[in-house]
């Protein structure tokens, strides 16, 4: 194998730590044929309050709700809140046939409440949830040497908080005021100019490109001012590219946004 | 190992007793389900025994000693995790994002 880098973003730390099954095997098999891969501390924060806390919020629901059909009717209920058609709605019915629910429905005569349905397959995903945070959370710097480290950014493990609720705040940078990628991006300004003129053209096609497009243009435009933790946030895939080594590949399960961002630099995106 | 899949859930009954017995049980079980028919190796079902084993003499384990036993299925290339937590949090995901 000739030497190569893979520069991994968030989508792909997602997929390998909390993804179980078949995903989690792409995205590893997609990591082995490079011979060295890395990932920003960016992609850490990102992963944090992106995928994570969905994960964390799911886990709560279970806490919360302790009845299994009842954390189904709230996921509806946030589809219904916001509008959505849910052909993912759908996948809901095959979680409905979970883990030995055959035999489980058997047991309910003989153990009484401990065996009922419901209240069991509640508890098998809450727990199956937890072990998935807490292993992801403590596994998150071992699929990639993590580069370009956030100085204003702490690590905060999850906290189990009263009643068994997983609490992953902050999500923030709570180290320094201003975010420490400011001067580092400010340093090569050609290159968040090809970043922001890339946004510029597609801009309009979604709410997080135009928040994206504003972040560079704002680094670009006003040199001297600093990177607020909203900026921060926004930039995101925009980072991926600017820190990415010239010679590495970035890989991403969302090729179509990172595509113009890296291409304006000169640099190459793979799926897994 | 038939038989032990077959008994497994019934174990689920005595989540009482903890996270820490209920996570390892559910662990060896989603470990053999996770085979999807495979005929698991030694090393596999020494893996399954020695969680069977760790319930039956210390059923309140603590929760990081569940997560050790995740480890240890793991490093018997055994899946512990629950399969049908990824389409819920992807559905989840969809809604929020």
């Amino acid at each position: 194998m000739s030497s190569s880098k893979a520069f991994l973003d968030t989508t792909i730390l997602a997929e390998v730590l909390l993804k179980p099954g078949a995903r989690r095997a792409t995205a590893q098999a997609a990591i082995k044929r490079f011979t060295e891969s890395q990932t920003p501390g960016y992609a850490i924060k990102e992963f944090k309050w992106g995928p994570f806390s969905h994960y964390c919020w799911l886990h709560n629901k279970f806490v919360t709700e302790k009845v299994f059909s009842n954390v189904i009717a709230a996921i509806h209920s946030i589809y219904r809140q916001r509008g959505l058609q849910g052909t993912a709605l759908e996948a809901l019915g095959i979680v409905a046939k979970s883990i030995g629910s055959r035999t489980i429905a058997d047991l309910e005569a003989q153990y009484g409440p401990m065996a009922k349905e419901d209240e069991l397959r509640a508890d098998v995903f809450r727990l199956a949830l937890k072990a998935i945070i807490l292993k992801a959370w403590k596994r998150r710097r071992a699929v990639a040497d993590v580069v370009e480290p956030l100085t204003c950014y702490a690590e905060i493990p999850p906290n189990e908080a009263r009643g068994g609720l997983i609490d992953a705040h902050p999500f923030d940078c709570t180290l320094e005021d201003s975010c420490c990628m400011g001067p580092r991006f400010r340093s090569r300004p050609n290159e968040v100019e090809a970043l922001k003129n890339a946004m510029e053209k597609i801009r309009d096609a979604k709410a997080e490109n135009r928040r994206r497009y504003q972040a560079l243009r704002s680094l670009y435009r006003t040199p001297k001012r600093p990177l607020t933790r909203e900026h921060c946030r926004n930039l995101g895939d925009a980072v991926f590219a600017f820190f990415a080594p010239a010679e590495a590949t970035i890989l991403t399960t969302n090729v179509k946004d990172h595509e113009p961002l890296a291409s304006a630099l000169g640099k190459r995106v793979e799926s897994p | 190992m038939q038989a032990v899949r077959a008994l497994l859930p019934e174990l689920l009954c005595f989540r009482s007793l903890g996270d820490g017995f209920t996570a390892t049980v559910l662990a060896a079980l989603c470990g053999l389900e996770n085979l999807r028919g495979e005929i698991p190796t030694v090393k596999q079902v020494l893996a399954i025994q020695e969680c069977i084993a760790r319930v039956t003499k210390q059923p309140f384990l603590s929760y990081d000693a569940a997560l050790d036993m995740h480890d240890l299925l793991e490093s018997a290339d055994l899946d512990p995790d629950l399969h049908e937590v990824e389409i819920l949090a992807d559905v989840v995901e969809q809604g929020v994002s």
